[in-house]
């Protein structure tokens, strides 16, 4: 009997996660394009720019993180997943182009052609991880946790798929009522509950701190699920934003008294990046009830939370795995993290984002174009850094 | 206890040693880091022989998977001692630079490696093996 788990300990392709987080910096570097056009024609265009982001960044860098992670923190082997992962990235990437662009042209027919794109192309690969982590025994929580995340994105997905009908009028559905159950499904039920889970597993592990209580990693997931659940049962309810905002208030404050407490003492800009996801966390999750007053900023904070972790772990993953697959094909002395992605680089990219951010607190709403323009230095360096590390990769591989 | 907890909170206890020894390099203390270092080593070291040397070898016998996640581990164990020593070489030189960044593959490969034990090798070593008597006669050969 070769339970069919095992196969998991080899390591997935570094292709797969490399494109996958290289297309999720060339979206937000896109995405700042598309800001600089709005600002000099004046229109602002909110939900295309959002999903510049929110599916082109976000859903790709934590998709090819799934294919990395199934394995190794589950146990979840995905076989063949070089095809698998063309495939969805060719779809993922193919379907966000449509849709943003048919959104912002308001062509109805552009945009439909990216949600069915998108439909296939999640609709293939997340239920085949669901199956994947379902079939293992005896899960831990981390990826109880992926499983609550993946079903709330399929959720949003098809409340998605009714906005984009009501969108182009083909259905005259209660928008109200679809856009905050597509945005808190999307927001906190798919990406806040993943980031937690993969939290549970890599604080500990990567700072050396105690572990999160008990109480948290077990329920924390499927709690939140429940109250999104409710949520779509009574969804004139305050009282449910309020809880999920606690909830994650509470994860957040116990996030940042591991990192506070933790054992591995070095300076480090990646933990900086994670109290600086984690305050944000709190700022939008306090704020989450009360988003009708300022939408953008809500989403502001909440982005600002998720960028922050997805730079905190990109640079973290990116030099790691070109060290181990290097080492693992067996190049001697192969080059070390800090020879793939200099510190100096990441310490730099952390301090250009620190500007970004106070540029954005600071800086009148009228001339926001500054900020926009030191956001767009970020994201070219942080893409530049990111990709001459995966050019290490192949440097050595030709040789 | 069975080996599950056995061998984690070995892995705890290496991670706790790693973490000391950082601290001093980044510290410039140097005498106290290479001494601390050596511990670290040993300990990773002995905890490495108790899984290749008894662990594993059950493993592969009462499974009879050979060929699978236990080359696997071996082969990172390898990748693990090949970092340790140029990391003391790194030590020896005082190269605080070059140690923190071996030093940081060493963790994340270990913590993976880790990972993937807790999670899936050492539960089903408890389902298939005499915990009890793993656990006894890896004791034996000291501790970690
Ligand atoms: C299948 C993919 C998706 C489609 C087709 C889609 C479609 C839409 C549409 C049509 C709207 C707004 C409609 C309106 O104002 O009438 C919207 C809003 C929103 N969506 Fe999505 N969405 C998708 C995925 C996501 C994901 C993955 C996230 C977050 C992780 C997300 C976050 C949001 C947010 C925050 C809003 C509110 C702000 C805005 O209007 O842009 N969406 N979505
Ligand atoms: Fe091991
Ligand atoms: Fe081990």
């Amino acid at each position: 009997m070769i339970p069919g788990g095992l196969q998991l300990l080899y390591l997935p392709p570094f292709s797969i996660i490399a494109r996958f987080f290289i297309t999720a910096l060339a979206f937000a570097n896109l995405g700042m394009l598309l800001l600089f056009y709005q600002y000099f024609t004046g229109n602002f265009n909110l939900t295309p720019t959002v999903h510049l982001y929110t599916l082109g960044f976000m859903a790709s860098t934590m998709i090819g993180a799934l294919f990395q992670m199934l394995p190794v923190v589950a146990g979840a082997v995905i076989e063949n997943a070089h095809k698998k992962a063309t495939i969805v990235h060719i779809g993922l990437t193919a379907g966000t182009i449509f849709l943003t662009y048919g959104l912002y042209k308001f062509s109805s027919g552009l945009a439909f052609t990216g949600l069915v794109i998108l439909l296939f192309t999640l609709f293939y690969i997340v239920p085949l991880m669901l199956f994947k982590l379902f079939k293992v025994k005896d899960l831990k929580d981390a990826p109880r946790g992926f499983i609550y995340a993946l079903i709330s994105f399929l959720i949003g997905i098809i409340f998605a798929s009714l906005l984009v009908l009501n969108f182009f009028g083909v259905l005259h559905l209660n928008h109200g009522y679809l856009f905050n159950l597509h945005m808190s499904f999307m927001l906190y039920g798919w990406t806040a509950v993943l980031v937690a889970s993969v939290s549970f597993q890599v604080i500990e592990m990567f700072f050396v701190t105690s572990p999160y209580p008990k109480f948290i990693t077990k329920y924390l997931p499927a709690f939140v699920f429940s109250l999104l659940i409710l949520k779509t049962l009574l969804p004139e309810i305050f009282l449910i934003d309020f809880a999920i905002g606690l909830v994650f208030t509470l994860y957040a404050i116990y996030t940042i008294t591991r990192l506070t407490s933790r054992k591995r003492k070095i300076k480090d800009p990646l933990i900086n990046l994670w109290y600086l996801s984690m305050a944000f966390l709190i700022l939008s999750s306090l704020f989450f009830p009360f988003r009708d007053k300022n939408l953008l900023l809500f989403l502001i904070l909440f982005g600002i939370f998720v960028l922050s972790v997805i730079m905190a772990m990109m640079y973290r993953i990116i030099p790691f795995l070109v060290w181990m697959h290097l080492s693992t094909q067996g190049v001697q002395k192969a080059p070390t993290m800090f020879e793939v992605i200099k510190p100096k680089f990441i310490w730099w990219n952390f301090y250009i984002y620190l500007i970004s951010i106070l540029s954005l607190i600071f800086i009148p709403l009228k001339i926001y174009f500054i900020s926009l323009i030191v956001f767009t230095l970020n994201f070219v360096f942080f893409f530049v850094n990111i990709t001459r590390g995966v050019f290490v990769y192949i440097r050595y591989r030709k040789k | 206890m069975n080996i599950s907890q056995y061998l984690t909170e070995e892995h705890r206890k290496c991670d706790s040693v790693y973490a000391d020894v950082e601290k001093m390099v980044n510290e410039g203390e140097w005498e106290n880091a290479e001494k601390l270092f050596k511990e670290f080593k040993e300990k990773t070291l002995l905890h490495f022989q108790k899984e290749e040397d008894i662990l594993f070898p059950e493993f592969e016998q009462k499974t009879g998977i050979v060929m699978g996640p236990t080359q696997v581990m071996r082969m990172e164990h390898n990748q693990a001692r090949e970092l340790m020593e140029r990391m003391e070489e790194a030590l020896k030189n005082k190269n605080k630079e070059e140690f923190l960044s071996l030093g940081e593959s060493l963790m994340i490969l270990i913590q993976q490696h880790n990972m993937k034990e807790e999670q899936i090798l050492y539960p089903m070593s408890d389902q298939h093996l005499d915990s009890e008597e793993m656990v006894v006669k890896m004791s034996e050969l000291g501790e970690v």
